[in-house]
């Protein structure tokens, strides 16, 4: 347990921009077990791949993965092909197939383009379902970027009530090369957490209830993203370095201060 | 699946110290020590990196006997390890390996300050009037531009290194130990590093130079910057040194300054445009989504289809 916190330490610190070269060297030095564990918990950039049955896109990442093939939620099938591949039961089949119609829609609502899978699995008494979003620009004016949504659920049904516990990774990968500017690369991610409970009516509850936590823990990240990535990451930029001459900076200031002082003074005085 | 040698593995750990971020290459050793559990053979492969991190990123010391900090790289590197502080023609050696601490139960929590094992107070380093101008005015500039700026000027030959670099480690960013319970704080947590490098020849017509600016934000998550640029500019060539100096400071203000510019207009720009275009703030109907009509039409819709 030491070793696992020590790992995901590491990951906070090594640049998100080579996030995966630097899981790879970390699978190397650690035992096959905590391997495991950081493979699944450490997020990387989600892979696009195609369904061979159905022709749309899905997703890839540890949770429709088994061995060395993929699950496509539309066809339910592995790829390359797996006989015996974990699939999730009946009754979650249907709630998996019902939330990647339904994100399907809020995919194209919010991101306008893009690919979004669900998949779904059971954990003991509880099931786990795990929604992704990928959203690739199309790299105008030299600017590239790349957004990626993992929202982790785990729900715990409690009769007419369902308890929803939400881990959410956004990342956020934003490239430009101009000649003025030379090679700038902002990238990483932030991840945040929420929990609900919600009543579970009927068909649809699991799907809406989800479907909501997503869109408000979204629209949450992304104001976050834009204070970090634009405001946070720019101030300390112009707090390494000055663009106007510190000095004058600070007779200016100073100026300020005495005419303030001065003001003030006339207005205690009248 | 291939296991890999203790050796073969500290060289792959080795690997992680190039890529600590700013002022966090103590933590990023640490998670390396625990992840290695070989302190022995993790000393013996670690050195070389902890000397390349340490010469790249331009890391500070402070010598007795001078004024001002200097900077360790590749370009007052001199026999046996040993380092040139031209300014105050002193050379020094450089324990690489005091970057990092063994100890886990050490009180001064702050950002880890290369020491000096030893020093050596002579005289063994060149110096010309040329470099000596060029140091005068880089002084003064950096001072004006660069809040926590260091910079150290070498000369070698007729060609002149300038080396300029400010670090901002957020203040809170503590380790402490409270009863042998190992407590960071957990405010704001950040760290910024700006590297400028420029290099001239004495009554050359050419300023070559390049920028490294990286910053690490990791609350709640890890957001890094790095940027870099390469310069090439023309400058009148000069014969006097003052004015030569002069001029060529003038050209490397100039350039940072519109390297700075253009990082924030690329801020704005990506703010404004890219940023919009990955994800809107709200769909085109202004609202957020109403999921019973997506669950009713859509989820509805495939079922009849089906």
């Amino acid at each position: 347990s030491d070793k696992y916190e020590c790992a995901l330490d590491l990951m906070r610190r090594l640049p998100p921009q080579n996030v995966e070269e630097n899981l790879s060297k970390l699978l190397d030095i650690v035992d096959a077990d905590l391997g495991d564990d950081l493979l699944s918990a450490i997020d990387q950039p989600l892979k696009v791949r195609r369904c061979k049955q159905t022709g749309k896109d899905y997703l890839a990442c540890d949770y429709n993965r088994d061995g060395d093939s993929y699950r496509s939620p539309w066809s339910n099938e592995y790829d390359p092909e797996l006989p015996d591949g974990a699939t999730p039961n009946a009754t979650l089949r249907k709630l998996e197939v019902q939330a990647n119609e339904a994100f399907d829609t809020y995919r194209e609502m919010y991101y306008e383009g893009g690919v979004s899978s669900v998949y779904t699995f059971e954990i003991e008494d509880k099931f786990a379902v795990v929604v992704l979003i990928k959203k690739v620009g199309e790299g105008a004016r030299r600017m590239k970027g790349a957004w990626d949504s993992i929202h982790v659920f785990e729900v715990q049904e409690r009769g007419r009530n369902a308890h929803y516990k939400l881990t959410s990774t956004v990342m956020l990968y934003m490239i430009t090369n101009k000649p003025e500017l030379g090679h700038f690369n902002l990238s990483g991610s932030l991840t945040r957490q929420a929990e609900q409970d919600c009543p579970v009516d009927d068909q649809s509850a699991h799907v809406i209830n989800i479907g909501r936590m997503v869109e408000d823990m979204e629209i949450k990240m992304r104001n976050s993203l834009q204070e970090v990535y634009f405001g946070k990451t720019k101030d300390i930029v112009n707090d390494l370095r000055s663009a106007g001459s510190i000095k004058e900076g600070k007779e200016q200031a100073d100026i300020q201060k005495e005419l303030v002082g001065k003001l003030m003074l006339r207005g205690n005085s009248q | 699946m291939t296991e890999f040698s203790v050796d073969e593995k500290v060289h792959i750990a080795a690997s992680f110290l190039l890529e600590s971020p700013p002022g966090e290459v103590n933590d990023v050793f640490n998670d390396i020590r625990t992840l290695i559990g070989d302190d022995d053979a993790l000393q013996a492969g670690i050195l070389t990196s902890l000397e390349d991190h340490n010469t790249e990123q331009l890391i500070t010391v402070a010598l007795p006997e001078s004024e001002t900090e200097v900077i360790i790289s590749k370009f007052g590197q001199l026999e046996g390890g040993r380092f040139a502080d031209p300014r105050s023609k002193q050379s020094f050696a450089f324990d690489h390996m005091r970057l990092v601490r063994y100890t886990t139960w050490n009180r001064s929590g702050n950002m880890p300050y290369p020491t000096l094992r030893y020093m050596h107070l002579d005289f063994a380093y060149k110096w010309c009037i040329f470099r000596a101008a060029i140091d005068n005015e880089v002084q003064a500039y950096v001072s004006d531009h660069y809040p926590h700026g260091v910079t150290t000027v070498h000369g070698s030959g007729s060609k002149v290194t300038i080396v300029i670099v400010d670090n901002k480690y957020n203040p809170s960013n503590y380790w402490y130990v409270l009863f042998f319970v190992r407590v960071r704080s957990i405010t704001s947590q950040w760290n910024g590093r700006w590297r400028a490098v420029w290099e001239v020849e004495k009554g050359g017509s050419q300023l070559k130079g390049s920028a490294k600016v990286q910053v690490h934000y990791y609350e709640e998550g890890n957001v890094q910057l790095n940027s870099t640029k390469d310069f090439e500019l023309d400058i009148s060539s000069e014969q006097d040194e003052k004015k030569a100096a002069t001029s060529i400071v003038k050209a490397i203000e100039k350039a940072e300054k519109e390297y700075q510019m253009a990082i924030n207009e690329n801020y704005t720009e990506l703010s404004e445009n890219t940023f919009k275009e990955l994800r809107r703030a709200l769909p085109y109907t202004r609202n957020k989504v109403d999921w019973h009509k997506i669950f009713n039409y859509k989820v509805g819709n495939s079922i009849v289809n089906k």
